[in-house]
């Protein structure tokens, strides 16, 4: 029998970190969360239909998250391809590193990523979750999840050469 | 409907009461134990001081497996052996040895109902480093210390059906 | 030591050829305490992950979305039972308790070897390595480490130890 607690509350803090990762704001990220996992324990009548509960979940997260940043028109987020243009406080990647401790840059460079981009290295990168699971949330083809993953590791790639060539 | 009530609650405590008699107690290896012990005592802060490999008895099934299908020579002993282990886990420590060595001899201690040292000669007057769980004639689990100087302390700590060939096939390693 | 196969693995994290468990074995590698110099920079992107688990929510986010899930009970009708069978099941509690505590007491008394069996939690166990391959080094290792312990404690033959008296393969 489904149960609440041990079928749909355990998914809670990895639609919290997409969703955060989305929104960038712990208090959306957290209404978010809420809102998903009372939407999907609606839907528990369908769930002998749905292949995967978690997959079905993170898709529902998503899409509440992009309809929240959509309405907020949030600066820090850009539903386009581009690469967020928000100045840093430093402007090179020598002074970041100089400025910050090394992990918060990385987390900063991940959080510059365009949304879809971002959204495949989290549930890559930090799930854990298989390219065939991926596009099982996006709503795409396995092929687009891993066009996209290389988009957004090579962009990490080239900040870290970046790194290499101011000689660190 | 109060009789009918009535005898579904004496059914349930009746068929608790049963189940608690003949169930098997779930346990924890030593290990584990020692870890929770040491979070209560010292807070998850510390884990940079130590650590813990787990081995579960479905990797170590993947491990033979892998064995048996690479069929190499040198592997015939550890293809004897594996069998006869359950599981593993390896608690090391680099900082502070002697807190935890002293938080792994007291846990020993504190369970000598469940633990007593393997020892091989009772005139051998030293701090037992090997220390062996038995259920029934059974060698259930396994606990060794290890401690080099004051670089880092270990504890290997083996489930598994414990027989005299199998300590045997130890000792030749 | 020959960094050669993280390397590889690294070229291929990039172009997206990794598998999960190959992406797991770099995490593991930049989570180590010594890596080397001219890979050090990338420790931050493969600890994303363990820096990720703080983020989680807690006690009160559950309290708060289950206060909109559960429906409210239709409490009139279940107290007037419950409210009548109220002394059977007190009855029937302190039976149960009192069992309970002399079976607690039994178990506490008797040591391991009389109890019915001890079987393991192994459900709860949780593989640090993915590998086998992996496992099997430290497993090998550690067994290494265990047959020397047996040999410093002055056992170099079962049968010569002290053990139970018995003439077969238990020990």
């Amino acid at each position: 029998m489904i149960n609440f607690r041990d079928d749909v509350l355990p998914l809670k803090n990895r639609l919290y970190r997409l969703a955060l990762r989305i929104t960038l704001d712990t208090l959306d990220a957290e209404d978010i969360v809420q809102e998903t996992l009372v939407r999907v324990w609606n839907m528990r009548e369908d769930f002998e239909k749905i292949d995967s509960i978690e997959a079905f979940s993170l898709t529902i997260c998503r899409n509440l998250a992009l309809d929240h940043i959509s309405r907020k028109e949030s600066q820090n987020e850009q539903l386009d391809e581009s690469y967020d243009a928000t100045p840093d406080i430093a402007s090179t990647p020598l002074q970041a590193l100089l400025l910050e401790d090394k992990r918060s840059w990385v987390m900063k460079l991940f959080n510059k990523l365009p949304e879809k981009q971002k959204s495949v290295m989290q549930l890559r990168d930090i799930e854990g979750k298989s390219y065939r699971e991926i596009a099982q949330v996006l709503g795409f083809t396995e092929e687009q999840v891993k066009v996209t993953l290389f988009r957004a590791r090579q962009y990490i790639r080239q900040e870290f050469e970046k790194i290499d060539n101011y000689g660190l | 409907m109060t009789r009918c009530s009535m005898k579904q609650m004496f059914c349930f405590l009746v068929g608790m009461l049963l189940s608690l008699t003949l169930s098997a107690e779930k346990t924890q290896d030593f290990v584990a134990q020692l870890m929770s012990d040491l979070e209560e005592q010292y807070g998850v802060d510390n884990n940079d001081e130590y650590g813990c490999v787990t081995v579960s008895p479905s990797m170590m099934e993947k491990m033979l497996k892998m064995l048996q299908s690479k069929d190499a020579k040198n592997d015939e002993q550890i293809q004897r052996i594996l069998p006869h282990v359950k599981s593993m886990r390896i608690f090391s420590a680099t900082k502070h040895i002697d807190r935890y060595n002293t938080a792994a001899t007291k846990l020993l201690n504190k369970n000598a109902k469940s633990y007593r040292p393997f020892k091989a000669s009772a005139e051998k007057n030293m701090d037992p480093c090997v220390w062996v769980r038995r259920s029934g004639n059974k060698v259930i689990e396994m606990i060794v210390l290890n401690r080099k100087e004051n670089e880092n302390f270990q504890v290997i700590n083996i489930t598994g059906d414990m027989s005299k060939s199998f300590v045997n096939e130890l000792l030749k390693m | 030591m020959d960094y050669k196969y993280i390397e590889q693995l690294l070229e291929r994290y990039w172009q997206c050829q990794t598998s999960v468990q190959e992406e797991r074995i770099l995490r593991d590698f930049f989570s180590q305490k010594e890596v080397p110099t001219h890979l050090q920079r990338y420790c931050a992107l493969f600890a994303l992950e363990k820096d990720e688990e703080e983020l989680h929510l807690g006690a009160d986010f559950d309290r708060k979305v289950l206060s909109r899930i559960e429906e409210p009970v239709v409490k009139a009708r279940r107290n007037t039972i419950h409210f009548r069978l109220a002394p059977f099941y007190r009855a029937a509690a302190i039976v149960a308790v009192v069992l309970c505590l002399g079976l607690a007491a039994q178990h506490s008394f008797q040591n391991d070897t009389q109890k019915p069996g001890v079987s393991y939690n192994y459900a709860g166990y949780q593989d640090t390595y993915s590998d086998p391959q992996v496992a099997l080094d430290q497993v090998s290792s550690a067994l290494k480490t265990v047959s020397h312990g047996l040999r410093e404690s002055g056992l170099h033959n079962v049968d010569s130890a002290l053990v139970d008296g018995s003439n077969d393969d238990k020990m």
